[in-house]
């Protein structure tokens, strides 16, 4: 069963009683919220997503929810629960969905450490996958956002789940987070995707969802063997340039942007030798979504 | 008492045969309790099905990694130390490990605990400063809570590793009421094969230095843990001839039979350890009935699935107590009014 | 004054592009070298014996034409190596 198929009231229901269990990929979550931003942004952005029933297994249970202080009244906030338990500070009550979706995040990087998690973006297309590892204000989640629209499966826009005995990446093909001018910049350039309302002034400015493609979250369960490492980088007016990166490099900058190198010791590294290896690896420079979604359509051809 | 995890802590084998639904609690409350690491260690993973696997395979990749970073770090305590004449004794996981205990297998700790002589301690600072390892708490009221009235040096951090080192003088507080002498357990202390200048408690004290800690503790996020790390050391070393003797002697004489018989009463009540507690003075029977309505409810994990509405309650209350024994009252009421006065972060009775 | 590497167990390491990612299961670090530090690492994996310094360079050299450039760079490699806790020296 798919969330569309579930009426509004027993969804908002689930979620302030007994809670939905939702898959996204590998990862069950169980969420509790009787916050009205939960059930509205469920609804909006993950339809396509499979519900599960009580008798199987959820990985985390969460729930979005006031914290016990006395703002209830005077600017209420809400909070991230990991079985019961906070791990951030309470945010405006108006962020409720962004903070579900970090919450999420923090779930997968604090806890899933059966795979190696990389700080990157990851999108496939002709059975091979491209990860795009950067820091925040690269211009990753824009340049994910702008792929996925142009039919490139999202695999995610944050997490990148390394099984170290395969050495493929597994889906969670939940949402893309966009940041202020992306906002504005996927509108214009996919018009027909579906967005959450802008949720203004968090801490990291104004944030909005994109809805994940039906494909992408049709095909979660199925892993993307690594073919491509590129480096992005937003420079405002320049030419788009996809430039060889060495091998080397690229491997201290997955290691840099794993949450859980360290903790996968010897393992780790032959994971990432092995990953670095099989791929071609590059720093791409871009301004311009079209001139990207262009060349790494070439890339994938060329495959 | 019919915790998934304390069924689990119990008998681990058994666990490849749990349904989903309870596997799943088992996951939850054991993650809660840190003791995740330590069943996976204990259970035949490929028995589990697959979604709940995932997770014990998880916390065997912390538990390696774990370990690996305290063995490191053990080795450079013990280089930083080679030119301080004296011997420092590890407690608790770090000796565990050197040991090569039955507490040790996924024990997840990020400090190391060490023992030393205090006439030794300006040296063993000095040392290990020039290694890297900086003082914490600069405050200085927090300078002299912890020289002046406690058993440790304040927390040392190393400046590039950022691991933790806790250098204790003695095992419970200066200023509380009780004063096991150090020398006798560092006199007692045995050595470790290939360390030298390291040491590890003797099994008796080894013993009451985890009951001690566990008791009189201000609070329990690591309770059940501790309690399970009692368990083990019971069960290992209550096999050897004497130790059930040994034990209760030693407790009197280094005035900690209270946390003996608390050690002894609640894991035998939440793990089923064998004991003898015949030779122990035992606590007049209201108190012992205080005392069960409070740990037996901390000792569970802080989850929503664990507990009851008294709880929390019994936490502040035990918080209070531990700090009540840490210092006679009229210092503990100096105590309370100066961290009254500081930011509220710092406080950690408005701390959840 | 020789040198060796320290245990090699101790280490993982992988020729990714004609430079060498190792990591040091000792410290915990990962650290990528330089061409040249990484070759003289390579050299002393591959022996079984602590090596001088003019043996480590004449390695190095290969077939190029002798000079006394070959030690003073393999000189400025190997104090970083020894500080990364990759390789030791003997007196």
């Amino acid at each position: 069963m798919k969330l569309a198929d579930l009426p509004q009231a027993e969804l908002e229901e689930r979620l302030r009683g007994a809670g939905l269990r939702l898959r996204t990929g590998p990862v069950v979550s169980e969420i509790r919220s009787a916050m009205p931003p939960l059930a509205e942004g469920l609804a909006l952005l993950y339809g396509e997503y499979p519900v599960e029933d009580r008798d199987g297994f959820a990985d985390f249970h969460v729930r979005i929810a006031p914290p016990a202080n006395l703002r209830r009244w005077w600017r209420p906030q809400v909070q991230f629960q990991f079985d019961g338990a906070p791990p951030f500070h309470p945010l405006p009550a108006d962020q409720a969905f962004p903070i579900f979706e970090w919450g999420l995040n923090w779930c997968v990087s604090a806890h899933c450490h059966h795979y190696l998690v990389l700080h990157a973006a990851v999108v496939e297309k002709q059975g091979g996958a491209m990860l795009l590892p950067a820091p925040p204000g690269s211009g990753k989640s824009t340049l994910c956002a702008g792929l996925v629209s142009r039919g490139w499966r999202l695999l995610s826009d944050e997490l990148a789940l390394i099984d170290p005995a395969s050495g493929d990446i597994a889906p969670l093909a939940r949402p893309v987070s966009l940041k202020n001018a992306s906002i504005e910049v996927i509108r214009r350039f996919a018009p027909e995707a579906r967005l959450s309302p802008v949720v203004h002034d968090t801490l990291k400015g104004s944030v909005a969802h994109m809805q994940a493609s039906a494909d992408s979250v049709r095909r979660a369960a199925e892993p993307a063997r690594p073919r491509w490492v590129v480096l992005p980088r937003y420079e405002a007016g320049a030419k788009a340039a996809l430039a060889p990166l060495p091998r080397g490099r690229a491997f201290m900058q997955l290691a840099d942007s794993a949450f859980n190198y360290d903790l996968h010791g010897a393992e780790g590294f032959r994971v990432l030798a092995d990953l670095v290896e099989g791929c071609r690896c590059y720093e791409f420079t871009y301004a311009d979504l079209d001139d990207a979604v262009r060349i790494f359509d070439a890339l994938a051809e060329g495959a | 008492m019919n915790l998934p995890l304390l069924a689990a802590l119990r008998d681990p084998a058994a666990i490849a045969g749990w349904d989903i639904p309870r596997l799943e609690l088992l996951v939850r409350q054991a993650r809660r309790a840190n003791l995740l690491s330590r069943l996976a260690l204990q259970v035949e993973l490929d028995r589990l099905p697959e979604a709940p696997r995932r997770h014990f395979g998880g916390a065997l990749v912390l538990a390696r990694a774990q370990e690996e970073a305290i063995r490191r770090e053990v080795a450079q305590v013990s280089e930083a130390l080679r030119s301080v004449a004296t011997t420092a004794v590890l407690l608790k996981g770090a000796g565990y490990l050197f040991a090569g205990l039955p507490p040790a297998p996924g024990r997840l700790f990020s400090d190391v605990d060490i023992l030393v002589p205090r006439e030794a301690l300006p040296q063993v600072e000095a040392a290990l400063m020039l290694r890297g390892w900086a003082t914490t708490h600069h405050d200085p009221y927090d300078q002299r809570y912890y020289r002046k009235w406690m058993h440790e040096l304040p927390p040392m951090q190393h400046i590039t590793r950022q691991s933790v080192l806790d250098v204790h003088h003695t095992i419970l507080p200066l200023t509380g009421r009780l004063h096991p002498d150090p020398d006798k357990l560092m006199r007692a202390a045995r050595p470790l094969a290939g360390h030298p200048g390291l040491r590890v408690l003797a099994p008796v004290d080894m013993v009451l230095h985890s009951a001690t800690h566990l008791f009189f503790n201000e609070e329990f996020s690591n309770g059940l843990r501790d309690l399970a790390d009692l368990d083990s050391l019971l069960r290992h070393f209550g096999a050897s001839a004497g130790f059930w003797r040994e034990l209760p002697e030693r407790a009197r004489e280094l005035e900690l039979e209270r946390p003996l018989f608390y050690a002894l009463r609640y894991t035998r009540a939440l793990l089923d350890t064998p004991g003898e507690l015949h030779g122990l003075r035992e606590p007049p029977a209201g108190l012992r009935r205080l005392m069960d309505g409070l740990f037996l409810r901390v000792l569970q994990p802080d989850h929503p699935t664990a507990g009851d509405w008294l709880s929390p309650l019994a936490r502040r209350t035990l918080y209070l107590r531990a700090h009540w024994l840490r210092m006679p009252a009229a210092l503990l009421a100096y105590h309370l009014a100066v961290k009254a006065w500081r930011r509220p972060e710092e406080n950690p009775a408005l701390q959840r | 004054m020789r040198w060796h590497t320290v245990p090699p167990e101790v280490l993982s390491w992988r020729d990714l592009d004609d430079q060498l990612v190792v990591r040091n299961a000792q410290s915990g670090n990962t650290h990528l070298l330089s061409p040249l530090a990484g070759e003289v690492l390579r050299i002393l994996l591959s022996a079984n014996e602590t090596m001088t310094l003019a043996e480590i360079a004449d390695r190095v050299r290969g077939e190029e034409p002798e000079d006394p450039e070959w030690a003073a760079a393999v000189a400025d490699v190997l104090p970083g190596l020894e500080r990364q806790g990759l390789v030791r020296r003997v007196a």
